[in-house]
C-alpha cells in the first residue's frame, strides 16, 4: 500500500463518537468535593519535635551544641518575654492538638441515621493520618512529663 | 464560552470547574476510549484527567490556550502511562476511593453502557483494525496520528497539545503513517500467507 492511500484511508476513518455517557454523572459529585489528602499535621509538628528533641538532647544526653542552646535560652525565657510566654504552649500544646484533630478527621467519619437514632463512626485504614495521630499524642505526653520544658 | 472569564471564577468558586467537565467530558472520554478502544481504561483515564485539572487548575495560566487543548494534554499523558506501563494506576481516583468511599472504577453500574459502547467500537471495523496497528507503535507516534485521525486536530493544535514545534508534529505524523504502513504491509502479509 502507498503511503498517500494509507494516509487516505486515515483522513476517512469513521471513529466511534461515544454519545450520553451515563456514567459521567457518578464522577461528578466526588470529583468536586476531591481535596488533597491532608498530610498538613505533619508540619505542625515541625516546631514540637524540635523542642522535644532539644529538651531530649540537652537533658538526657547532655549534649551542648550552638542551635541547642538557643532553643533551649528561648524556651528558659518564657517567664520573662510576653510573647513566648503566649507562643511556646501554642507550640508544645495547640500544635499537636491540632494535627491530631486534623488527622482524626481524616479517617474518621460521622454519619448520623435520623430513623434509628444512630450515630455510625467510620474509621478507615490510613496508615500515615493514624501515624500522625500517635505522634501528636506521644508529644503531648512527652511534654506533660514533669521538667521536660526546665532549661 | 469565555474560557479567560471562567478560569478566574473558578479560581474564586472552585465549583465552577463543573462547567469545564460538563463541557469537555465527552470529548476528554471518547479520545481516552479512541485510543485505547478500552471502556474500562477509557473512564479511568478520563477520571484521572479531570481529577488532574481540577487540582492543577490554579496554575493553568490563560495564555489563549484552550483549556480543552490543556485536558487533552493530560489526556494524552494518562494515556501513554497506560500503554507503557504494565499496570495502569490512576493515582488520584485511588485516593477518591480512599476519602469518599466511592469506586469509580466499579463498572457494574455502567454495564449497560460499557456494552452498548463496545458493540458500536464493533460497528467501525476499519478503524478497529487501524488502532490495533497503531498501538504497536511508540506512544510519541500513537498520540500524533491519534490527535490528527481521530481527533480532527490540525497540526498546530497538536503542537499546542502536545507542547512541541509544528515542525516536530509534521515529522512524528509523517514518521508515524511509515511505520503505520510497515504494520499494515506486515499484516497484510500474514494474512496471504495463512
Amino acid at each position: 500500500m502507498k503511503k498517500e492511500d494509507l494516509e487516505k484511508m486515515l483522513s476517512g476513518i469513521d471513529p466511534p463518537m461515544p454519545e450520553h455517557l451515563t456514567h459521567q454523572e457518578e464522577l461528578k459529585i466526588p470529583l468536586l468535593r476531591y481535596k488533597r489528602s491532608s498530610k498538613a499535621g505533619l508540619w505542625l509538628l515541625i516546631l514540637p519535635i524540635i523542642i522535644a528533641v532539644t529538651s531530649i538532647l540537652k537533658h538526657e544526653l547532655a549534649i551542648s551544641w550552638g542551635f541547642l542552646n538557643v532553643i533551649g535560652s528561648l524556651i528558659a525565657a518564657v517567664d520573662e518575654n510576653p510573647v513566648l510566654t503566649f507562643l511556646i504552649p501554642v507550640i508544645v500544646l495547640g500544635l499537636p492538638c491540632t494535627a491530631m484533630v486534623m488527622n482524626l478527621l481524616a479517617f474518621c467519619h460521622f454519619t448520623t441515621v435520623r430513623e434509628r437514632k444512630e450515630l455510625l463512626i467510620t474509621m478507615k485504614y490510613r496508615p500515615v493520618n493514624i501515624g500522625i495521630v500517635l505522634l501528636s499524642f506521644a508529644i503531648l505526653v512527652f511534654f506533660f512529663l514533669p521538667d521536660v520544658l526546665s532549661f | 464560552m469565555n474560557e479567560e472569564k471562567l478560569l478566574q471564577e473558578i479560581e474564586a468558586d472552585p465549583q465552577k470547574f463543573a462547567e469545564v467537565y460538563e463541557a469537555f467530558y465527552k470529548s476528554i472520554f471518547g479520545y481516552a476510549f479512541r485510543r485505547t478502544a478500552n471502556y474500562d481504561a477509557a473512564k479511568d483515564i478520563a477520571a484521572e484527567t479531570f481529577l488532574k485539572a481540577y487540582t492543577g487548575i490554579g496554575k493553568f495560566t490563560w495564555r489563549n490556550i484552550s483549556i480543552l487543548h490543556w485536558l487533552y494534554r493530560i489526556a494524552t499523558n494518562e494515556t501513554n502511562k497506560y500503554f507503557n506501563s504494565r499496570k495502569y494506576l490512576p493515582e488520584s481516583i485511588n485516593r477518591i476511593h480512599e476519602e469518599y468511599g466511592v469506586d469509580i472504577t466499579d463498572y457494574s453500574n455502567a454495564e449497560t453502557e460499557r456494552i452498548l459502547l463496545e458493540e458500536d467500537l464493533q460497528r467501525h471495523q476499519d478503524f478497529v483494525k487501524i488502532n490495533e496497528l497503531m498501538k504497536k507503535l511508540d506512544t510519541k507516534y500513537q498520540e500524533a496520528l491519534a490527535l490528527r485521525f481521530y481527533e480532527q486536530k490540525s497540526i498546530e493544535e497538536i503542537a499546542v497539545i502536545l507542547g512541541k514545534k509544528t515542525g516536530t508534529v509534521k515529522s512524528l505524523l509523517s514518521r508515524g503513517v511509515d511505520k503505520l504502513k510497515k504494520e499494515y504491509g506486515g499484516r497484510a502479509d500474514e494474512k496471504r500467507r495463512s
